[in-house]
């Protein structure tokens, strides 16, 4: 039951297979059981998840069913507000804040008649981690505990890959939510710039911060994605899930080689996988050409200036009167942005306006983009030296400059046994796209039906 | 002789405490002195990094720089 998927529970529910309480129950106990091991969850509503499957139950079988998602159980990245839960950032420094009301995503949720079953681990305030100086411990990987969950949406990805929650939410500022996903062999996307309400949740860098879906196939990502997004203007908001089988014949898919052939070198297994799901796309009928972006370090100044800057604007406070109350990852990294100029702040917006523009225009031309995620697979959590040097070789945050949909997916294993990643990119607010492609690839590659033996 | 290398650091210390004034650091820097300092140096390398390769490739077709912005949009 607990590899069951979002789409498969609800399918249950109709048939009265099995209830939201029975499905809800049964993950509580895998969560007591398995949440030592992984640490992906910080706090545990059982009584308010039991409550809510209570309700749903009753609500689904009088004939009132709020949609798909109606009893379907979430965790949620404890960056976000739930209303009367506290929001701890995994930090000291906010241990003690309680959230007065829903972040505007978590009530789109609560529409759906989802079950919240909890608070998930992540980097200190996103950023800081894995770091062991902190109230809570950090997130572990579920394919192997010594190894690195990734992050910063650190418990998201490793409740979805050690089977405790179908569905979560991550945040994501320079990959934040495709990191754990590469990591932990899941779904993760990060939606156009805003097509999520950030209302409600902890901003670390506000022109980059988006929130997002995390799940193990693509056809969840979809459904939680129609939950969540906010309508553009008087149009109506698409299906996210509609053309999930219409297949890839003849959609034009360009491949940004560079970025892991040159630009940063991507370890051999990585590329390897990048270059069979080419492979893949291409006989699934779709055309894939080589594309050139700009260079990864031309995304990566500006991005890292804007990030830094930004981040100090939020934590300037705490990092003059409670510096103690930080990780020293958190606080070396919040403190670099008092040292940005505003020229460097103002020059990295005009270049990010131009690497916008250069990416919109590669659109005309291309459906979707096939872009590395991660250059490495993941490291041991232990190894500080080499979470350092590996987190910044990654191909996500160009889009968290540009703020173009960029959706993670896994492209199979490392001699290790951990699993790899791939991005697929698309135009901006053209999810159902990269979707479509994602899909088409899932289902030919049956990667998501393999899970860590737990 | 002038000690080139030695006289460079002691500039770097010398940026270092003038930043660390100006942003209301000094409680900060009195506790954790190595962390201030390795963010004061992300800051510097991430800088010379921009210059090394002056911002932006050769692919991109407009310099920011040189231009006014905003409005600045890629050149047809």
């Amino acid at each position: 039951m607990h590899w069951m998927t979002a789409a498969e529970l609800a399918l249950g529910y109709r048939k009265k297979t099995f209830s939201p309480v029975e499905v809800t129950q049964h993950l509580l106990a895998r969560i007591d059981t398995l949440n030592p091991k992984c640490h992906a969850f910080i706090e545990v509503d059982h009584e308010g998840a039991l409550a809510a499957a209570r309700q749903a139950e009753h609500e689904i079988a009088s004939g009132r069913a709020l949609g798909p998602l109606h009893g379907v159980p979430i965790g949620i990245k404890d960056i976000i507000d739930v209303a009367g839960q506290k929001t701890t950032c995994h930090s000291k420094i906010m241990l003690e804040h309680r959230a007065s009301e829903d972040a505007q995503v978590i009530r789109k949720l609560r529409a759906a008649g989802v079950i919240f079953m909890g608070k998930l681990a992540l980097h200190e305030f996103a950023i800081g981690g894995p770091a062991f100086d902190l109230p809570f411990a950090p997130a572990r990987n579920p394919w192997n505990f010594a190894h690195h969950p990734g992050g910063s949406s650190s418990g998201s990805g490793a409740a979805l890959a050690a089977g405790l929650v179908p569905l979560a939410l991550g945040t994501d500022t320079g990959g934040s939510i495709r990191n754990p996903a590469a990591c932990c062999g899941i779904v993760g996307l990060k939606a156009t710039y805003e097509l999520v309400s950030r209302r409600g949740v902890y901003t670390l860098s506000s022109t980059m911060d988006h929130v997002g879906p995390m799940t193990r196939t693509v056809e969840d990502t979809g459904l939680l994605l129609n939950a969540i997004a906010e309508q553009q203007g008087d149009q109506a908001s698409p299906d996210y899930v509609a053309d999930l089988q219409r297949g890839v014949k003849g959609l034009r898919i360009g491949y940004v080689r560079h970025f892991h052939e040159t630009d940063e070198i991507a370890h051999p297994e990585v590329a390897a996988a990048l270059d069979e799901a080419a492979k893949v796309l291409s006989s699934l009928g779709a055309v894939v050409t080589d594309v050139q972006l700009p260079s990864l370090n031309d995304f990566l100044v500006s991005q890292k200036f804007l990030m830094m800057a930004e981040g100090w604007a939020v934590h300037e406070k705490w990092l003059r009167e409670r510096p103690e109350d930080y990780s020293q990852m958190s606080r070396r990294k919040l403190l670099t942005g008092a040292f940005v100029t505003g020229g460097e702040y103002v020059q990295s917006m005009q270049r990010r306006g131009l690497l916008i523009d250069t990416v919109n225009h590669l659109f005309n031309d291309y459906d979707v983009l096939l872009v590395a995620n991660s250059m490495d697979p993941a490291c041991r959590i232990d190894d500080e030296a080499e979470v350092v040097r590996t987190y910044t070789r990654q191909a996500r945050m160009p889009f968290n400059l540009t703020g173009h949909p960029a959706l993670a997916l896994m492209t199979g294993f490392s001699s290790g046994g951990l699993p790899l990643s791939m991005q697929l990119v698309g135009k901006s607010f053209n999810e159902k796209m990269v979707l479509r492609v994602a899909a088409a690839y899932e289902q030919a590659t049956q990667w998501h039906a393999k899970h860590p033996v737990l | 002789m002038v000690n080139m290398m030695k006289q460079s650091v002691e500039n770097e210390e010398v940026a270092l405490a003038v930043w660390v004034k100006q942003t209301g650091l000094e409680k900060t820097f009195a506790q954790f002195p190595e962390d201030v300092t390795v963010a004061f140096n992300t800051v510097a390398k991430l800088r010379a990094s921009t210059r090394a390769t002056s911002g932006l490739s050769t692919m991109l077709p407009c310099d920011p720089l040189t231009e006014f912005w905003p409005p600045m949009r890629v050149k047809e």
